[in-house]
């Protein structure tokens, strides 16, 4: 059976790539996207996934508060966070929150040394 | 970084990270190889004639800068390679844009040497509409694939003397 996974991105165009990187490569199940932190909090909540995707600047409510949220209620909750700023605080401060990876933007999932890069951060978190 | 510094040197001394980060750009979001045709310069107004301009600001405590991705309506095509692209998806994809060329310019050495860290502000499209942009030294340039080009123009300025001003 395959893996579970929300993905929360504002960008309609990220959002397209990394379906198509978790369907086509990790062959996981998307089972629902949304585009800001309220909704990624709602559907966690609603389906409870393997793995969360989470883009960390978001409008409405910014990827950092939600993985606050989704980790105060369900601990074990398995998240890797997208970001295009590697070196900022957030992304320090979405580890220290409990993220279990990220990858960063751009994402150069057609280039072969990146795809297993990333499916590697991936299944670490799934551990 | 720190100090009072002539921007205007520094982007000089920058203008080719610039061009290759936008090479790298397109290579990595569209898996497509771009060109340069001419040498990316430093100019004293960044251009604003295009029929879709997406600005996006960012900075910290010390500099403000200003990101710009210029394209007209039948290039985003060659780059995307989609058809009847709608007015939001074209923001949807030159925010996406230049969010990552921001995060690509902030992860090297010599960017954050000298200009820091930056948080991104919201990024703004202007479709059909002439836009004036502000006069501060900038870097700007075009990548091509074919015909086809991208506009990306950066500039910055020293919020503490605001040396970078051209007024």
């Amino acid at each position: 059976m395959s893996k579970s996974v929300i993905i929360v991105d504002d960008s309609i165009f990220a959002m397209r790539t990394l379906t198509d990187f978790f369907t086509e490569v990790m062959e996981f199940e998307v089972v629902a996207t949304g585009e800001n932190g309220t909704e990624a909090v709602e559907l966690y909540e609603k389906y409870k996934p393997d793995l969360l995707v989470l883009d960390l600047i978001m409008p409405v409510m910014d990827g950092i508060e939600a993985l606050e949220a989704i980790k105060k209620c369900h601990p074990d909750a398995s998240v890797i966070v997208v970001t295009a700023m590697r070196d900022s605080e957030e992304l320090q401060k979405s580890i220290e929150l409990g993220a279990s990876g990220y990858i960063e933007k751009p994402l150069r999932f057609n280039k072969p040394e990146y795809k297993e890069l990333f499916k590697k951060r991936i299944n670490d978190a799934l551990k | 970084m720190g100090g009072i510094k002539n921007v205007r040197q520094i982007l000089e001394s920058m203008c080719d990270l610039f061009a290759e980060c936008a090479i790298e750009c397109v290579d990595a979001m569209f898996g497509k190889e771009s060109e340069l045709k001419m040498p990316w310069q430093v100019v004293e107004q960044l251009q604003a004639q295009f029929d879709r301009l997406l600005t996006m600001g960012s900075g910290n405590e010390e500099f403000s800068a200003l990101t710009c991705a210029g394209i007209q309506y039948d290039s985003l095509d060659a780059f995307v390679e989609e058809e009847n692209i709608s007015t939001e998806y074209a923001a949807d994809i030159l925010g996406e844009f230049v969010n990552n060329y921001c995060g690509l310019l902030s992860s090297k050495d010599v960017f954050k040497d000298n200009f820091g860290q930056h948080i991104q502000a919201v990024p703004i499209l202007y479709s059909d509409g002439q836009s004036f942009l502000p006069f501060i030294w900038g870097v700007q340039g075009y990548i091509y694939i074919g015909d086809h080009w991208m506009y990306i123009g950066y500039t910055i300025r020293d919020n503490i003397t605001r040396s970078n001003n051209k007024f």
